[in-house]
């Protein structure tokens, strides 16, 4: 206990990362479950109006904050060093600061729960003035303050560790042309963050000052201005939808790879997409402010069209290295065979509301829930779940069942599409996001009963995981150091690899030293 | 290096273009503070990095040695676990709770803050605190 608490080696701290997302994931999908019972027939009362807020409030702020994100800094922290064969991450000290921010922010924001008023109930987004007024929002919104800000903190320490490893821990032959995928994503990833986390630090601590000390910074009385949080939040906002993504393209181009048993096709294209998308988020974050009618529309419209662009590269390079390959069907790459048709739907339907009037009709309604649950839930969960799979051998050393991984697949992936298709639907019908109940009107009764029952069919895919964790640890079926065929260098050492991660490297003359030394 | 400043340069170069263009688009004092800002920030790290290039000596840079080349070439440098990182991330949030609730918690934390930073310091500038791990195997404490 007392090795883990004070551990700076990064695969404790990678572990210690991705344990903790999954207990928020457990969470956070409970309090999905309560909010799809809630919703399941009309004027239902499972849960009061106050009570629902602060339920959406934290599953959003989890699955963002404490889930999605998190756990690709969990699995950059275990994988980067391995894959560039470097012995730890530049600055382990500081690593070892960051999972603790993470954690204790996590925890902090949960602490609202207990809170006098409960906890915070403003939504992911604390839009100000909502979020200023002490009378709304009590101690749960401070301490959901107080824990966003730890957890900023965290993920800047994070990407500032990861660019410093990657740029100066590569091992002899590691030039940078001859990353890891995976590795390169998270370079991309890791600027944006320093890029965009720092506005959400700021706007967190002008919410902080003009709740305690008296500031003005949003209040129009005193001339602040409201839409001034929305710009500062966004600037972070739109660029965190892409932290959230672009490690998930990274892990799904290795695991395509290595199922397909080809060389990724269009490496250095891939590379370039991925800057090329962390480069354009920068420049569309008030897409999700058209509607208040005082942004420059046709330039955020235009910028969010384009980053469909080097997207379509991605896609194109996935489907290239799939074309005429080997493919093995595993549980990995299940996964992410259903990234590949999820991600599209949240894709495509992104770029429908990249358009400004299109965007006027389904703001603030399901079709956008549908959007992003599409994006994040079906792209870099699905991807999350295929990383997992796939990696699960090396760091625990035995295989997770292939039979139950199936099911959890097969389950997630019928769950998920009755779950969040109907949404497009309702939100095209005029269901307002965020509402704890609705009228028995059209179609939103039959359409809100089938995504309960689509969310409650993910709950037993998620069960069958849990279960599949306990069978496999029970079972402990030796995985060898290379189970898949893999490419690149964590796949050159023991699993679970020592300490100090190689006894002796390949020589490195390409992105796939492994593959090369197996020839 | 050379990769790494062209990707700063590059990333600086497209802020400073967007920057442009979201000015004349929207007028946008903000906004454009914002991109502006980003292209500064990118600028500054590809100037630093050009600066330090020339004392840079990277394995990672050479494309064609391999670890056995690197003879004496130590398997890994670890650090030390350290309690440090755990106490100062529970001072830090003794801080923000001390900004919102209670001065006495502010300064207990921002106090503790400066201890753990101070530890920090102090350990890892003197030795005993790092294990090197040779090709033989070996471990030394140094």
């Amino acid at each position: 206990m007392i090795g883990w608490l004070t551990s700076t080696n990064h695969k404790q701290i990678g572990i210690l990362y991705m344990m903790t997302t999954l207990f928020f994931f457990l969470i956070a999908g409970a309090l999905a479950l309560v909010i799809r019972q809630q919703l399941a027939v009309p004027h239902n009362g499972v849960v009061t109006a106050h009570a629902y807020n602060q339920v959406f409030t934290l599953h959003g702020t989890a699955m963002i904050f404490l889930v999605v994100a998190p756990f690709a800094f969990g699995l950059a922290n275990y994988l980067v060093p391995l894959q560039i064969g470097a012995p730890d991450m530049a600055y382990p000290r500081l690593n070892a600061l960051s999972v603790w921010l993470f954690i204790l922010g996590g925890i902090t924001i949960f602490l609202g729960v207990f809170a006098q008023g409960g906890a915070a109930d403003t939504g992911w987004t604390a839009y100000a003035p909502l979020s200023t007024i002490i009378e709304g929002s009590g101690a749960g919104e401070d301490l959901w303050l107080v824990g966003v800000l730890l957890n900023s903190i965290a993920s800047i320490m994070v990407a500032i560790n990861l660019t410093a490893t990657i740029f100066l821990f590569r091992c002899p032959g590691m030039t940078m042309w001859r990353m890891p995928i995976f590795t390169w994503e998270m370079l991309a990833t890791a600027l944006l963050i320093l890029m965009a986390f720092p506005s959400l630090a700021a706007v967190i601590c002008e919410l902080l000052l003009e709740r305690h000390y008296g500031a003005h910074f949003f209040n129009p009385s005193y001339g602040g201005d409201p839409i001034l949080y929305e710009h500062l939040f966004w600037f972070f906002g739109h660029p965190e939808v892409y932290v959230m993504i672009l490690p998930y393209f990274g892990i799904v181009a290795e695991i395509v790879a290595v199922f397909s048993r080809k060389p990724l096709f269009g490496y250095t294209g891939m590379v370039l997409s991925a800057f090329a998308i962390a480069g354009l988020s920068m420049g569309v974050w008030a897409h999700h402010m058209f509607t208040t009618g005082v942004i420059a529309n046709g330039f955020f419209s235009g910028m969010s069209f384009l980053i469909a662009v080097p997207t379509g590269v991605k896609y194109w390079n996935w489907i290239g290295t799939m074309w005429k390959g080997n493919i093995a069907f595993r549980v990995p790459m299940l996964f992410c065979i259903g990234f590949l048709f999820n991600f599209l739907i949240g894709g495509v339907t992104g770029v429908m509301i990249a358009s400004p009037p299109i965007d006027y009709h389904a703001e603030d309604s399901y079709f956008i829930v549908a959007h992003f649950h599409y994006t994040l839930g079906g792209g870099a969960l699905f991807a999350a779940f295929a990383a997992v799979y796939f990696w699960f051998p090396k760091i625990a050393g035995f295989k997770l069942s292939e039979r139950l991984g199936s099911l959890h697949f097969w389950l997630m992936t019928v769950g998920f599409n009755v779950a969040f298709l109907p949404q497009f639907v309702l939100g095209m019908e005029g269901m307002p996001r965020r509402v704890y109940t609705y009228g028995a009107t059209g179609d939103l009764p039959w359409l809100n009963l089938l995504s309960t029952i689509g969310a409650w069919i993910m709950f037993f895919g998620v069960a069958l995981f849990a279960l599949n964790l306990l069978v496999s640890y029970f079972a402990r079926e030796a995985a060898g150091d290379d189970p898949w065929g893999g490419y690149s260098l964590e796949w050159a050492t023991t699993s679970p690899p020592p300490e100090f991660n190689f006894h002796a490297l390949p020589p490195i003359r390409s992105e796939r030293p492994v593959w090369d030394a197996r020839q | 290096m050379k990769t790494f400043i062209s990707l700063f340069l590059s990333s600086g170069a497209f802020a400073a273009a967007i920057s442009i263009v979201y000015w004349f688009s929207s007028k946008d004092i903000t906004g454009t503070l914002f991109l502006g800002l980003m292209m500064l920030a990118f600028a500054w790290v590809a100037v630093y990095t050009k600066i330090a290039e020339a004392q840079s000596d990277l394995a990672g840079d050479k494309p064609e040695t391999t670890h056995a080349q690197r003879a004496g070439e130590d398997v890994g440098i670890v650090t030390k676990a350290s309690p440090w990182p755990l106490l100062l991330a529970l001072c830090i949030l003794m801080l923000l709770f001390g900004i919102v609730w209670s001065s006495f918690v502010l300064f207990l934390g921002l106090g503790g803050m400066l201890l753990c930073l101070w530890r920090l310091g102090a350990e890892s500038a003197r030795t005993g605190t790092k294990r090197i791990l040779t090709k033989e195997g070996e471990e030394t404490v140094t």
